[in-house]
Parts: structure tokens; C-alpha cells; sequence
């Protein structure tokens, strides 16, 4: 394969390269506000740099400086005279370079040029792929028992296995009513065991910034006495029958429902629950939420993870009763007034 | 009687073959024999008609022979005149295989036919396809393949949460004149497999487990494939491309095993295969992965084969790219990614014989058109050479220049002096020229080197780069 070759150009210091460069910071920072998966403010930050670098490319009057090819990093961005600006995980030679460039009053770009004549530092070498999956056997179990026992061979090897041998669960096409039940069981403490923190990780291979606290709550099967109770469908727009007998909807169908990696919509869920648990809890003594419940795993899972770690921080704020959504026999429906019997309750939590 | 057939009609299992054997298509064995035409070779025996115009035919050796390598397979001899390297393909490896499997996938059909076309499909139709909704994975989902309006495969399938695989509950298909041996088998074949890894599940493939639809009111209930087993058919083309289907479990198809047979039905030139041998035991990266973008095109043969050539980051990008955080990385990604998709431009362009300029045909025929370029990568120059280029055409996007059948492109986003002097030192014999967007500006330095500028802009490509990238990351899932 080609070899990579990354140079630090200094662009000319005019107001055009200035203000280019001020849009890219703008777009940068827009992108960083951005819901996950949204692209477009990410589509005008690359279009934007990709305008600055042919620039650079293209200036053969430009002084360039061959530098080191940085590292994969999460964060490394590099646009503008102010150094403060520059992410810090760049190696110590592309930053003296990109300073020369500043010091002699023009605009260090850097360039990189991945197909160049030569062999390459670094050959990508990860050794050999993964080794196809491990069949699950359900040992004659089929339906939803089946589903049910896969999920929660998934949790018992996350909680006995080793921190070190620990694989993350997967709640990928798992009925939304048995991830919430298998993740309550495993949520409640148990007596002389320590907690477990594990790793969700969805069939597309995306993984959740946050781990889900299993053995982490003193879980009860009684709701409190509350101050406020609300009933809220877990998203909106996705059973209409849901909502006559809802006061909201927890989460909005057009923030969640969107293409991108799972991962990402369980960390949005996370993030917009942990605020919005606060929010209902702050000056309430204690709140009891009716959750009608969809079958987007990522929005199930992300909700109680979210609960869990609300709970551990402010016990006894708020618990939860999942309401899980029958789909009625036959074909006619009852009207309006009779379609809370669509839903029954499953094992609330609280502490 | 040719000599290896007698040697063949020894065989225990053979007596289980033979009186279904010639019956189906003649009173007797001479007379199968006539069936196949003057210009058929002797050793070649028919056994069963597989459309009205080709029969499957045992290959006997002659008796001086007895160890001929191709001894005992069953071929497909067209009655008609095809291109000779579709006349004898291998249909099975062995005659009892081959039998015992049609029996296997003929009593089945009816029941497998009636389930796809009176059930299944009226009840997608009247759930989904009336209502303009789109089923969940878990939704059992009728697909059909067919070419020039005949269908060679039916088959439907859910993902299965209790295995966190596949459940196919019906899967056939069958051999037409104008299709080639197996075709329907590894295109269904590769159907189902893409599904599967769409899902994202295990990869296990199973023919066993209950199903059921609702269509009109009624509710059907399957329990698994009408064969419970992986199909004959499938089976079938499995021997023919070296993969044992249903080995360890009569009733699924293994995640290994489907990963052998995914590599199997992906079709790519030799170069390109061993090149994804190499970086499946030296880059991580996953051959079902590599499968899928290229059966749903995500990355075309030349496209992915460049990138996996010329990029130690051909990993990163076929999982989707680096975050758009870690510019460094992102560049150098983009800069490969418009390279691929340049050169995988030129490559349609070039292959491509669609006449739909050409003023003399009144009929614009656009399928089986290629040319049969190929192409190498020089993994070191980052560099494609195409073979077999139409001499007596101009080379496309190079202003009139032309009468080569070998052309040398060094596909970039920047038209550099040193890019230049580069290409022009370099030795190789062929026509030789940079190829890049239709925006780059030229210095004026170019010391004579022939310029290609594709017909997209630098911002059109990297849109498409981006609905890619897009595709990679959430294809999956």
C-alpha cells in the first residue's frame, strides 16, 4: 500500500483564508452541538476544511513543512492562528511547525496526502478478523422464553465473568418488555455481590458511551406514595393508541427515530432522560412515572440507564411503572375510553 | 453406453438413480444420448432435463481414462448455441448427490410454492405493500429474484430473535435457458445472506423454526422450511463452490458456514480475492463486511479493491470513516475514498458499451454490455491500470487522445508539479494520466502529462463518499 505524508502549508494571511477559516471554527462548533447523527452542520464543517486544504494543495508559492502523520485521536482539529484553538493530542513537531508558520504571519493548514509513492508507517495491521459468532442454543425454548433466556444468559456471564473477560450485553431485537424486566432483575442488588458496571454494545457494532449499573439499586415491588404522577408514552408518534390515556410523551420520535448507529440513540436517550429526570424531580418529594413502553431498544435501554444512575444519585425521587403495549385479539379495536386495557403493567422501579 | 458409465452403473447407489434417471427424459439410454445434439462430447450421459432447452448430464470417463479428473460430476449441456464458457458447468459433484437432492427439492416445490404464492405474499401484500409500510426485520418478508421477467428464486425470511439469526421458512429455485448454472441459487443465496448480516444477528441461517402470517384473517402457521432442512437446492450449489451446507446441523446453515458461502456467492476477480484473503488474516477486517458492501455495491470491485491496495485505512472506512473530529485521519479517508470512486468511474466508463449515442441502433440495449476490462492496482503508486480498453475509442475524459488498450491512471484531488514529474518518470508502458475532479485547477508545469478530468466535482464526489460512509455505518443492525 502507499505511504501517507502529512505537511503543515502556511496560507497567506488574507482576509478571504481569515474568514474561511472563521466559518470553519463556526461550522466546528455547530457540528459539536449537533444531535448525534445529524450531518449537516458535520457536511458544511468538511466541506469548508476540504475548500481550505485544496487551497493549501494547490499554493505551490506556500511554505511547507513535512511533518509527522498524527495518530488516530478523538478530537483533533487545527484551524487558525490562536494555538488555544488547536487540539492538544497533536505530536510536538506538527505544533512547533504549525507555530513557525503562525510566526512568520501566515495560516498553518495541515495537509494531508495519504497517497503518495512508498510504503507506509503504519500497515493497519490488526491480525486476523474476528472469528465468525457463537451460535446461541435455546435448548428447545423457542418464542419469547427463548428470547428471554438469551438476554439473560447475556446479563448472568456480564455479572459472574471476570472485569476483565466482562463482554457487553446486547438488547438488539429483544422485545421491549423482556429487556425491561431481565435488566430490572439484574439491577437489584444482591446480597455480598458488588456492583457491575457493563458495556452495551447493539448489533451494528456501536457501543453506548455509558455502561448500564447492574446489582446497583436496593429495588423494591411496591411504588411509593407520590407527590406527582404522570404518564407518559416513551415516544411519540409511534402508538396512537397511547394517546388517551398519556399526559406526554417522554421522548420525541423525530430526535430519536433518525438513521444513525444505535449507540448513538441510546446516548441521546441517556442524555435527554438524565435532564429530564432531574428537571420533574427537582422541588417534588417524591414522582411516579407510568411509562408506556415502545419496542425501540435503544430508547428502552437508554431510559433505564438513565433512571438507574438518576436513582443511585437521588434515591427514593422517582420510580417507574412500565406499561407494556398488547396489541388487541382480532381485528376490531374498543373505543377510546377502553384502550388503557391495551396495556398491562410490569415490575415497577423503586427503591 | 459410454465405458465410465458402465463402471458408474456398478455402484450400489447408483441402482437408487437409475431408473428415475433416464425415464424422465427418454425410454432409454440411446435415446437420452440423441437429445444432446451432434456436437456434444460422447463421455457425456443425460439424466434429466433442467429447462426445455439444457440437460444435466453425468461426465462418464472413457475407459482409458478411468481417473479422469472430471469423472462423475453432473454438468448442464445446453441444446443451443450459448458462449462455450457457459456449456458444461458443474450442477453437482456426484450423481447421487445430484439425484437424491432433486427428489429432495421437487417434492417439496409444490408445498414451497403454494406457501410463497397464496400465503406469504398476499399476506406481505395486504400488511405492508397496501399500506405503504415498511416490516421490521422480525416481520417475515416475501422476495423474489428474477431475470428478464422469469423468476428463478422465491424465498422468505425473519430474523429471529430466539437465535438471534434467520428463520427462512421458504427458499426455491430453479434453472431457466437463459441464466447461468446456479445463478439463482447464489443470488438468492446472496439475498439472504445480505439480509442477515443487515440484521446483525449471528449469521445462523435456520430451516427449522415455527412462523406464522396472517393473511385475510387467517392465520397460517409454518413450522420452518417445507424441507426442515438447509434446501437440496442450496445445498446443491454448495458442493459446486466447495462449501458443505449443513454439516454440523442438518437444519441450519452455521455462522461459519455461512461465512464460507457469503465469500462464495460474492463474485470477484481473482486479484481482488486474494487480496481480501490477505487482509481477513493480517487487518481485522471481516469477510462478511467486505461481502456486503460489495454485493450491495456500497464499494464496487475496483473501487473496494483500491482502497484495500492503496490505504492502510481501508478498516476504518468500510466500518464507516473516522468522526469528523479527528481531521488528520478524516483527510487522508476522503482523499482515498474520492480516489476509489474516481477510478471506479472510469472503470464504468470504460467497460461500458451502452450505445446510447450511437445513431445507427434504434434499440438502446443496456444489460450484458461490458467490455471485460480488467484491472490491476499498484498498491505502492496508489495507481489503476485497465486492460482491455477499446483501442479504436478515444479515452474517455482525455480530450480526443486515444488507440490504447491499456490505460494507467493515478486517480488525485490535487494536480501538483510534483504529482506530475512523478507520473511522468514513472516507466510503467501504458498510457499514463492523472485523473481528478472536474474542478482541480491545473498548474502550468504539467510536463506533458495527460490529464483525465472525470465529469463530478470535487464537492459531488464527496457527497456520494458521504452517502457511503453513511450506509456503512448503519447498513448493519
Amino acid at each position: 500500500m502507499s505511504a501517507e505524508q502529512a505537511l503543515i502549508v502556511g496560507l497567506p494571511d488574507t482576509a478571504a483564508n481569515r474568514a474561511l477559516i472563521a466559518d470553519i471554527n463556526s461550522a466546528a462548533a455547530r457540528s459539536r452541538k449537533a444531535e448525534p447523527g445529524d450531518r449537516l452542520d458535520i457536511a458544511r464543517f468538511e466541506a469548508l476544511t476540504t475548500r481550505l486544504e485544496q487551497l493549501a494543495v494547490n499554493d505551490a508559492q506556500a511554505p511547507r513543512i513535512e511533518v509527522s502523520m498524527p495518530r488516530p485521536s478523538a478530537e483533533a482539529l487545527l484551524f487558525g492562528f490562536d494555538q488555544r484553538d488547536w487540539s492538544p493530542s497533536w505530536p510536538a513537531d506538527v505544533r512547533a511547525a504549525a507555530a513557525g508558520a503562525v510566526a512568520a504571519g501566515r495560516l498553518p493548514v495541515l495537509v494531508v496526502l495519504p497517497l503518495t509513492e512508498g510504503s507506509p508507517a503504519r500497515r493497519g495491521d490488526l491480525g486476523p478478523a474476528a472469528a465468525p459468532a457463537t451460535r446461541w442454543d435455546s435448548d428447545g425454548v423457542r418464542g419469547w422464553k427463548a428470547v428471554e433466556a438469551r438476554f439473560r444468559a447475556q446479563l448472568t456471564q456480564a455479572v459472574t465473568a471476570a472485569a476483565d473477560d466482562r463482554v457487553p450485553i446486547s438488547p438488539s431485537g429483544i422485545q421491549n418488555s423482556v429487556v425491561t424486566e431481565t435488566l430490572r432483575e439484574f439491577t437489584a442488588q444482591v446480597p455480598g455481590c458488588a456492583r457491575v458496571d457493563v458495556p452495551v454494545e447493539y448489533r451494528d457494532g456501536s457501543r453506548s458511551a455509558y455502561a448500564f449499573p447492574l446489582r446497583s439499586l436496593p429495588l423494591k415491588g411496591q411504588l411509593a406514595a407520590a407527590s406527582l404522577e404522570l404518564r407518559f408514552a416513551l415516544l411519540s408518534i409511534r402508538h396512537t393508541e397511547m394517546d388517551a390515556v398519556v399526559d406526554g410523551a417522554w421522548l420525541r420520535n423525530a430526535e430519536v427515530s433518525r438513521p444513525r448507529p444505535a449507540g448513538q440513540t441510546d446516548d441521546l436517550v441517556y442524555d435527554i432522560s438524565r435532564v429530564q429526570l432531574a428537571e420533574l424531580c427537582r422541588g417534588e418529594s417524591h414522582v411516579r412515572l407510568y411509562l408506556y413502553q415502545t419496542g425501540l431498544e435503544t430508547a428502552v435501554v437508554g431510559f433505564y440507564k438513565a433512571l438507574a444512575d438518576h436513582l443511585l444519585r437521588y434515591p427514593r425521587s422517582v420510580s417507574v411503572q412500565p406499561m407494556y403495549y398488547e396489541a388487541p385479539r382480532g381485528r376490531s379495536r374498543g373505543p377510546v375510553g377502553e384502550q388503557s386495557a391495551l396495556f398491562r403493567k410490569g415490575t415497577p422501579w423503586t427503591v | 453406453m459410454p465405458p465410465g458409465l458402465a463402471a458408474l452403473a456398478q455402484e450400489p447407489d447408483f441402482k437408487f438413480a437409475e431408473p428415475w434417471l433416464v425415464r424422465s427424459i427418454a425410454p432409454t439410454v440411446d435415446e437420452a444420448f440423441s437429445l444432446l445434439g451432434p456436437d456434444a462430447p460422447e463421455n457425456l450421459l443425460p439424466i434429466a432435463a433442467l429447462d426445455d432447452e439444457s440437460f444435466a448430464c453425468v461426465v462418464c470417463a472413457p475407459a482409458q481414462l478411468p481417473d479422469d479428473a472430471g469423472n462423475g460430476l453432473v454438468v448442464r449441456w445446453h441444446t443451443r448455441d450459448i458462449a462455450p464458457r457457459f456449456q458444461a458447468d458443474v450442477i453437482d459433484i456426484g450423481i447421487v448427490d445430484y439425484v437424491s437432492s432433486v427428489d429432495e427439492e421437487l417434492a417439496a416445490r409444490r408445498d414451497g410454492l403454494r406457501r410463497m404464492l397464496d400465503q406469504i405474499g398476499p399476506a406481505y401484500e395486504e400488511s405492508y405493500l397496501d399500506k405503504e409500510k415498511r416490516p421490521r426485520d422480525f416481520v417475515i418478508r416475501p422476495v423474489r429474484i428474477a431475470c428478464q421477467n422469469v423468476i428463478v428464486g422465491l424465498a422468505a425470511f425473519a430474523q429471529d430473535s430466539t437465535f438471534d439469526g434467520l428463520s427462512v421458512v421458504a427458499w426455491q429455485t430453479c434453472e431457466v435457458p437463459h441464466v447461468a448454472t446456479h445463478e439463482g441459487n447464489r443470488a438468492l443465496a446472496a439475498l439472504t445472506l445480505c439480509d442477515a448480516f443487515r440484521n446483525g444477528g449471528t449469521m445462523e441461517i435456520r430451516f427449522d423454526r415455527d412462523a406464522r402470517v396472517s393473511c385475510q384473517g387467517r392465520r397460517v402457521v409454518y413450522h420452518g422450511h417445507v424441507e426442515k432442512a438447509v434446501p437440496a437446492s442450496l445445498r446443491r450449489y454448495g458442493r459446486t463452490v466447495g462449501v458443505d451446507l449443513g454439516a454440523k446441523d442438518p437444519a441450519a446453515i452455521t455462522p461459519a458456514e455461512a461465512r464460507e458461502l457469503f465469500l462464495a456467492v460474492t463474485p470477484m476477480p481473482a486479484e481482488l480475492r486474494a487480496r481480501v484473503d490477505d487482509v481477513m488474516a493480517t487487518r481485522g477486517i471481516s469477510p462478511e463486511r467486505i461481502c456486503f458492501s460489495l454485493l450491495s455495491q456500497i464499494w464496487r470491485e475496483p473501487e473496494l479493491d483500491f482502497l484495500l491496495a492503496a490505504s492502510a485505512r481501508a478498516a476504518s472506512i468500510l466500518e464507516g470513516g473516522a468522526p469528523w473530529t479527528d481531521r488528520a485521519s478524516r483527510q487522508a479517508e476522503s482523499e482515498v475514498c474520492r480516489a476509489a470512486v474516481m477510478a471506479g468511474m472510469l472503470f464504468r466508463r470504460l467497460n461500458s458499451t451502452d450505445a446510447a449515442g450511437d445513431a445507427s441502433s434504434a434499440v438502446r440495449v443496456v444489460e450484458d454490455r461490458s467490455k471485460g476490462v480488467t484491472w490491476h492496482v499498484d498498491e505502492v503508486k496508489a495507481a489503476i491500470t485497465f486492460r482491455g480498453v477499446d483501442a479504436t475509442a478515444p479515452v474517455p475524459w482525455a480530450r480526443g487522445t486515444g488507440g490504447v488498450d491499456e490505460v494507467t491512471v493515478f486517480p488525485r484531488t490535487a494536480l501538483t508539479s510534483d504529482l506530475a514529474q512523478a507520473v511522468a518518470a514513472d516507466d510503467s508502458a501504458a498510457f499514463k494520466a492523472v485523473l481528478v475532479p472536474a474542478d482541480v485547477p491545473s498548474p502550468p508545469d504539467l510536463d506533458g502529462v495527460v490529464v483525465l478530468r472525470c465529469p463530478d466535482r470535487l464537492a459531488d464526489i464527496d457527497k456520494d463518499i458521504e452517502r457511503r460512509l453513511l450506509t456503512s455505518r448503519i447498513s448493519r443492525g
